[in-house]
């Protein structure tokens, strides 16, 4: 029933891709030129202009993708035959190239679009990947789910939280967990969590703010609140605080988790997608410049 | 007392036409309306709802200006209108209770006042008026009975009254900018849809909402201190509360009028909650000198009951005239075959089917005329077998057939009637039906053939003793001639069961063969002490043939998925069959093989059966068109809502993320297009459909943004959306980035219109839908029921 | 849920990462960078000479591949319009010939119609860019595009016979093999007296043979056995008297001087094996035997150094004297002449010269000698068609092309042929480990030295030349040259 994009309609774009890719090498093998293989003999042209129209093509996705009400087949599809033709350029583009490299603009795009299609593999790996462990992470809740939870927790804490100490734990605890961020914390799965424990619990830090990584601080300072108190009503609203805290510790891990896959999932297209347009440029100067100085 | 000719009840568009009439005339009258304001549920439309002047070629005969415009623009001009005839309108006369006959009535206010009247016209609709505070200080100003739009109201202090999804709904929509409390009568929300369940309790856990239990409203007291406006005091087990409050919102329902028109004395016809009192073709109801127009008359439209109105003054008047819908008469039944005036052929017509026997002639006119007679062109399409139309067809006159292979054609004939079995079952026409010669037809929708059935029990009789002959027929003996049947369908039982109600049980006794008609069921059997699905099967689907031709022990559990109603046949009945039919015993071996094969399956993967289980428990069993997702191929990337945001004006009709999840499978919040659509339930301006292929969907033109539907349905996928902003071209937006890109959304100033929007599984668009068609990775996919068992398979497949 | 905390930062859209305008960076920035920038720096020189000296990318960055060495220039290796002049043309004719002028040589269209040309530019053959390619064809195509085939492709007034490729496995269906060598082999016209030599094409297959007039049985030297030379016995191999040029390709042609005259000495006295007769004129020989002998006899009859007057008298003959003394004298001068020319007839007719010449009598007395010697020309380069590099063949027996050993006759040409040749080597790509050699292997483009239009631009009209060919009746001839 469902297919992933590898195996749309029995692999039809892998078959279309190997196709090409064959009757390229086939070409370029049975193709004797004036010198070397280059982009300036008639299968150097051919594979040029099909390797430009593929690359053309191929940034045209992003507008398919876009085109809500297009009826030209399925967005699935132009994604498979996406993955397996953009495979089938690598070898189209360096044929095209007779395996002729130089610091030059040609070899640029050539760079480019190795490392263009390159990403998308990174890509492919990573929608393989990611999404069944994004599904195991959140276990059946959403993401809005989860934050609501947090919200929920840190709301009891507020309430249960009974001396002003307590209080002002609690709302440092709460002020300093950030939850996302840049791309790089949310890329790496941490959150800067800080937050300042008062002068009474724990005199040496003088409230500055420390590190709460992961929650570690505040349960630590908790815990030992509670080592010292004996009992009575702070001593109850400290175990529930512990429990709390634990609970959004949880909780945060999974959200942490969750974001970083969504980043994950979603990374790679900030390499991609820029340099497809570098690559499309290139293009351009490439094929300007080859008339230009024909 | 005062005394009148006319009392006219209820100041809807019918009422006051009825009443302006009467004032031009220079009538004695008085017009009685029980809130504030006239015209209460155009009233209720929102702002700036443009409102039609349906039916166009119908002309207005009224005192009343009505012309297509916006709410207020007609508001304003019925305003107009009754100033200018001096009609004699009194607010706030709300009708307990009509004693007397005719040239002698007395009317009863809920004030206590008396009203007296010669003749008496009951325009009061059928939407009912809501449910008052039963306590004093009900009318006070800041006490009301509905609420627009929550974000109107700020940082005030609000008392909800009422435990159903009108009054969670508006609690939770308040509670974000105000102090809101809810009054419960019970100790716990009972009457509520789970979703609006899970939000009372969690925001009152959470402390956003106060709830009083098991708390009724004793009085509303002015406050002389001032911090509030009122102290609502409510009485709780523990003794009176007095609570601060500024504004009261009851949602206590309202009062079916039904009730109320009933102890004037009108009958009607049954039961049904649709049923319509009995009329003459004088709107006259069985209490002589009481009158009926407008909806509550089977009139929802509101240039009908305007003419009505005028109509029924002048027969009360004694002037016999010719109705206002004389000309559309004309033109419908224009190309007819018939040298006939309109009132013969409308008697022609009813006297053509025993269908139409019971009808009363005025119910008879509004059917006809909401339904299409035609002369067809032999050969043409009535229905289409697929598809997923629910009209319903009589012949006139020539005749329609069917063909069947290898019997040949079955024919239609004049009084014979077909289409009743999409109409009943909510599923695809089983047959294409040809027009034949010289053939006749009267096309009717399924709204008001609901309303008919409903109506009039013998059309419900008439209709079920022929779809179960035909439905026994084409299922089990098509090549035996319907007259053999009788004795069979005359032994046959319609049986009903409720959602998640055993039909059967395993391992208890019994012999009869269940045939599906409305609803689905799913086979369930024990494993390893643990309940397995084994198959699911939706209409048109027969089970329990293994009691007959077995040892009459029941060997699994079958179980209704929703509502469902199945053809009860007897192990005897069932024996006649498969002794008129030669081929039928061979036939159903080999069904029951074909089911072990897949109940085998299905019990071979326990985790299948258990993926089955949540999907019915999603009620993914009443869908016909349900969109799922794969989790392990979902990237998460929405382009499946941006994709639906983008081809319907800019809002997404599902919610990809919210939903649940079983074994990798995610059923989002989007709409699956129910065989019976709880949405279409109560549609004020009727502005859901059923498209041809089945989709279920609401015309933005009609729809008034009542949302009746959003409550109605179930799955939550329905919701109320403003229209957003046109935005910038897609290449504009992926060259700059300014503006709203795909899927996302700006409102233009002052956009304030909200209408229903749901999924309409892109009917229009030949491609399909289109969350489907823009899901890159293949993770979205749309499934009938019946192919959730290959879904199953695939996923935990040998 | 943004009622609760809009702040967050969820999702990479939200963060201060973008595609888009990282999009339009790397667009606008390669497009200028790359193209806008050298495009526009190219409408002045000055501007084009600072940002091909700057470090930014200049249209020097177009460059899709190195310059051939030859072309890796000052003046051409930056200097992109030097050879581009106009934008969107390609390279024209004129920019080779401006360095190249006397590039004329490639073919005369005035002779041939070479419809396949029409239309070649310098650069449809010599593809620049494209190392490590050579800038110059090297490729069997290069002749074979019309030499497979030269009717179809406008050559129909020639000698020369289609050819596909080298190497029997390398010939395509329906193409010609590379047909049998010929030799090019100087053969002698006329009379002893007035010989003139030809140069005359004869194809191996027809077994030619050669007319030098010398006389030398190749078995006869190389016998194994060795030889009774002047120093002893002595083995001779074919290098004692075959040696290549400085560059070890080509034989340096042979000669009495270097390679006969150690063993063949042209001593005519036992007595006196100090003294040898020149290798000249027939005359010549005679006058250096009669003075010998004359002198002999002068040393011999005196018993002493004649005095001066002597001498003076057997120098001066005076006539006059007395008939005795001039009987006398007659005799005992008659004894040294009869002396020499009996030697000579010796050496003529049966020794010394004969070894190796062919002699004839000829009593006309027209000469002093009544012994004629036919002149001798040896073919110094049988196969000028083509190059052959005797150094890279070095490694193998020089049997293996040259039946010597075997042959008993000097006229034998012992020049190996095709099948020779192919045992070996193969058309352009390998073949059982036979060396691939392409045209070019072997043969050089239309030297202009060897091809009648090359003569002809040299010497005069193309049709002149071959006009003579036809006169001088021989098939075969392709070149008539008279050599002094």
């Amino acid at each position: 029933m469902y297919q992933s994009i590898l195996n749309f309609k029995r692999a039809r774009y892998l078959w279309v891709a190997l196709a090409l890719s064959i009757v390229s090498i086939a070409a370029y093998w049975w193709h004797q030129p004036v010198g070397l293989p280059n982009g300036g003999t008639w299968l150097g042209y051919t594979l040029g202009t099909v390797g430009a129209m593929l690359i053309v093509w191929l940034l045209l996705l992003g507008m398919r993708k876009r085109s809500y009400r297009s009826n030209m087949g399925t967005v699935q599809g132009w994604t498979s035959a996406h993955v397996y033709l953009g495979t089938a350029l690598l070898l189209v583009g360096t044929l095209h190239a007779g395996f002729q490299f130089g610091a030059n603009v040609h070899t640029l795009a050539y760079v480019l679009m190795v490392v263009v299609i390159v990403s998308g593999f990174f890509g492919i790996f990573v929608y393989m990947r990611y999404p069944n462990l994004m599904t195991y992470n959140r276990s059946g809740d959403t993401l809005d789910g989860l934050l609501e939870k947090i919200h929920k927790v840190d709301d009891r804490s507020r309430r249960i939280a009974n001396t002003p100490n307590l209080s002002r734990l609690v709302e440092s605890a709460i002020d300093g967990c950030q939850i996302g961020g840049s791309w790089w914390q949310q890329l790496s799965g941490s959150g800067r969590s800080i937050m300042s424990v008062p002068f009474a619990m724990d005199p040496d830090a003088q409230e500055k703010a420390q590190s709460n990584k992961d929650h570690k601080l505040v349960i630590d300072v908790l815990a030992n609140r509670l080592s010292q108190l004996g009992g009575g009503e702070e001593a109850g609203a400290v175990t529930s605080l512990l429990a709390n805290f634990a609970a959004k510790q949880t909780l945060l891990r999974r959200i942490r988790r969750d974001v970083q896959i969504r980043a994950i999932l979603k990374i790679w297209l900030y390499f991609h997608v820029p340099l497809s347009f570098g690559l499309l440029a290139a293009l351009i100067a490439h094929v300007v410049v080859v008339f230009f100085y024909w | 007392m005062e005394r009148f000719d006319i009392a006219v009840i209820g100041s809807g568009p019918g009422g006051m036409s009825a009443a302006a009439h009467a004032a031009e005339l220079g009538l004695s009258h008085v017009l009685l309306e029980g809130s504030p304001k006239h015209s209460n549920t155009i009233q209720k439309y929102q702002k700036g709802k443009h409102v039609m002047a349906t039916p166009t070629k119908l002309p207005l005969r009224s005192p009343l200006d009505f012309a297509e415009g916006t709410r207020e623009y007609i508001l304003d001009k019925w305003e107009e209108g009754m100033t200018s005839t001096n009609t004699n309108i009194q607010y706030g006369s709300e009708v307990t209770g009509i004693d007397g006959a005719k040239g002698d009535f007395t009317i009863t206010l809920a004030n206590g006042s008396k009203v007296g009247a010669k003749s008496i016209i009951l325009g009061i609709g059928v939407q009912g008026n809501p449910r008052k505070l039963p306590c004093p200080g009900a009318e006070l100003e800041h006490v009301q009975y509905q609420l627009d739009d929550p974000d109107e109201y700020n940082g005030e202090r609000i008392a909800i009254v009422g435990a159903g999804d009108a009054a969670i709904e508006n609690a939770v929509g308040l509670a974000g900018q105000n102090k809101v409390c809810i009054i419960n009568r019970r100790d716990e929300f009972a009457r509520a849809k789970q979703g609006n369940l899970d939000l009372i309790t969690s925001s009152i856990s959470d402390g956003k909402i106060e709830c009083f239990y098991e708390a009724n409203p004793a009085r509303i007291e002015e406050n002389p201190s001032d911090e509030s406006r009122y102290v609502f005091v409510l009485s709780t087990p523990t003794g009176e509360v007095p609570v601060p409050i500024d504004r009261i919102i009851a949602r206590l329902g309202a009062i079916p009028p039904r009730k109320l028109v009933e102890s004037f004395g009108i009958e009607f016809p049954n039961d049904s909650p649709a049923a319509l009192p009995e009329l003459s073709s004088q709107y006259e109801s069985n209490v002589p000198g009481m009158y009926v127009i407008g909806a509550l008359g089977g009139y929802p439209l509101i240039k009908q009951a305007m003419n009505q109105g005028y109509e029924v003054v002048e027969y009360i008047q004694g002037n016999d005239i010719e109705p206002a819908d004389h000309p559309l008469f004309v033109e419908a039944f224009d190309g007819l075959p018939y040298d006939k005036s309109v009132d013969e052929i409308l008697e022609y017509l009813q006297n053509s089917s025993p269908i139409y026997n019971g009808i009363n002639p005025l119910n008879f006119r509004e059917f006809i005329l909401d339904s299409k007679v035609s002369k067809r062109a032999p050969g043409d399409e009535l229905c289409v077998n697929g598809e997923f139309t629910n009209s319903f067809f009589v012949v006139i006159d020539g005749n329609a057939f069917v063909k069947l292979p290898g019997v040949g054609e079955f024919h239609f004939n004049r009084g014979d009637f077909f289409g009743e079995q999409s109409l009943i079952s909510g599923r695809r026409r089983t047959a294409t039906v040809y027009a034949g010669d010289d053939c006749v037809v009267v096309e009717t929708p399924r709204r008001s053939m609901v309303k008919l059935i409903n109506s009039v029990d013998s059309v419900k009789r008439v209709l079920d003793e022929a779809f179960i002959l035909r439905a026994l027929h084409s299922k089990f003996t098509p090549n035996t001639a319907h007259a053999e049947l009788a004795e069979v369908v005359a032994n046959t039982e319609l049986r009903t069961f409720d959602a998640n109600q055993d039909i059967y049980t395993e391992g208890e006794e019994g012999d009869e063969v269940h045939l599906i008609r409305i609803g689905s069921v799913t086979s369930v059997k024990q494993s390893n002490n643990k309940e397995v699905i084994t198959s699911y099967m939706p209409v048109g689907h027969y089970f329990g043939e293994t009691g007959v031709l077995g040892h009459g022990v029941r060997t699994d559990t079958v179980r209704a998925n929703v509502r469902t109603e199945t053809i009860c046949l007897s192990k005897d009945s069932f024996v006649t069959l498969m002794d008129k039919e030669p081929g039928l015993q061979n036939e159903i071996q080999s069904h029951i093989r074909d089911r072990l094969t897949v109940e085998a399956r299905m019990e071979a993967q326990p985790k299948g059966g258990e993926l089955m289980s949540f999907l019915m428990g999603e009620g993914l069993g009443e869908g016909t068109d349900v969109l799922l997702i794969d989790e392990t191929l979902c990237v998460g990337c929405d382009n499946c809502e941006k994709a639906c945001a983008e081809t319907h004006d800019g809002n997404s009709r599902l919610n990809r993320e919210a939903g649940a999840s079983f074994a990798d499978v995610h059923v989002p919040i989007s709409c699956r297009h129910c065989e019976h659509p709880h949405c279409m339930k109560d549609c004020p301006p009727d502005a859901i459909h059923r498209a041809s292929d089945g989709e279920v969907f609401i015309d933005q033109e009609a729809c008034i943004g009542c949302g009746n539907c959003v409550r109605n349905c179930p799955y939550d996928v329905i919701s109320l959306q403003k229209n957003p902003a046109p935005k910038p071209t897609l290449l504009h937006w992926l060259m700059t980035g300014k503006g709203p890109g795909p899927g996302g959304k700006e409102y233009a100033d002052g956009e304030t219109i909200k209408k229903a929007v749901k999924c309409d599984a892109c009917k229009d668009n030949a491609g399909g839908a289109a969350c489907v068609r823009a899901c890159p990775t293949g993770a979205a996919m749309r499934l009938n029921p019946k192919e959730f068992v290959d879904l199953v398979g695939s996923r935990f497949g040998s | 849920m943004s009622d609760i905390k809009p702040d967050y930062k969820l999702s990479l859209e939200d963060t201060r990462l973008s595609k888009r305008w990282v999009s339009w960076v790397l667009f606008i920035g390669i497009l200028a960078l790359f193209l806008i920038v050298p495009l526009a720096s190219l409408t002045s020189d000055d501007a084009a000479t600072t940002l091909r000296n700057s470090p930014l990318p200049s249209d020097n960055a177009w460059i899709s591949g190195h310059l051939s060495k030859a072309h890796q220039i000052p003046d051409l290796n930056q200097n992109c319009q030097a050879c581009h002049v106009n934008a969107f043309e390609v390279v024209q004719d004129n920019s080779c010939l401006s360095c190249h002028d006397d590039a004329s040589h490639h073919f005369d269209t005035s002779v041939h119609d070479v419809t396949k040309l029409d239309g070649a530019r310098c650069a449809s053959c010599h593809i620049e860019h494209d190392e490590p390619s050579s800038i110059v064809r090297r490729d069997d195509k290069l002749c074979s595009s019309c030499h497979a085939d030269m009717a179809t492709n406008g050559v129909v007034d020639t000698d020369l016979v289609d050819v596909d490729s080298f190497g029997k496995e390398q010939v395509r269906e329906g193409a010609m093999p590379h047909p049998q060598f010929k030799v090019s082999m100087l053969v002698p016209q006329g009379n002893a007296d007035a010989t003139t030599w030809a140069m005359g094409r004869f194809s191996l297959a027809d077994k030619p043979t050669e007319k030098s007039n010398l006389i030398f049985p190749h078995d006869v030297h190389l016998n194994p056995e060795g030889l009774d030379a002047p120093q002893g016995n002595k083995v001779l191999a074919c290098n004692d008297c075959h040696t290549t040029d400085d560059a070890g390709e080509l034989m340096r042609p042979i000669t009495m001087e270097n390679n006969c005259r150690t063993c063949h000495t042209l001593v005519f006295d036992p007595d006196a094996p100090e003294r040898e007769v020149p290798h000249g004129e027939p005359d010549t020989v005679l006058l250096t035997l009669e003075e010998y002998y004359s002198r002999q006899f002068l040393r011999d009859s005196l018993g002493r150094k004649p005095t001066p007057q002597e001498v003076r008298d057997f120098i001066l003959r005076r006539p006059g004297g007395a008939v005795a003394s001039r009987a006398e004298q007659a005799l005992n001068l008659a004894s040294p002449w009869g002396k020499a020319n009996s030697v000579a007839q010796e050496i003529f007719e049966k020794t010394t010269c004969k070894t190796c010449h062919e002699v004839s009598v000829d009593n006309s007395g027209q000469h002093l000698s009544k012994w004629r010697v036919d002149p001798i020309r040896i073919t110094e380069q049988w196969m000028p068609k083509s190059e052959f590099d005797h150094f890279s063949h070095r490694t193998s027996d020089c049997s293996l092309c040259h039946a010597a050993s075997t042959s008993e006759q000097s006229s034998d040409v012992l020049m190996p042929n095709l099948d020779v040749c192919e045992a070996c080597h193969t058309g352009e790509t390998t073949h059982e480990n036979k060396t691939p050699s392409s045209c070019v292997s072997c043969h050089q483009f239309h030297q202009p030295e060897q091809a009648s239009w090359g003569k002809a631009l040299e010497f005069g009209s193309a049709a002149e030349i071959i006009k003579q060919i036809n006169l001088a009746g021989a098939n075969e001839v392709s070149t008539a040259v008279s050599k002094p």
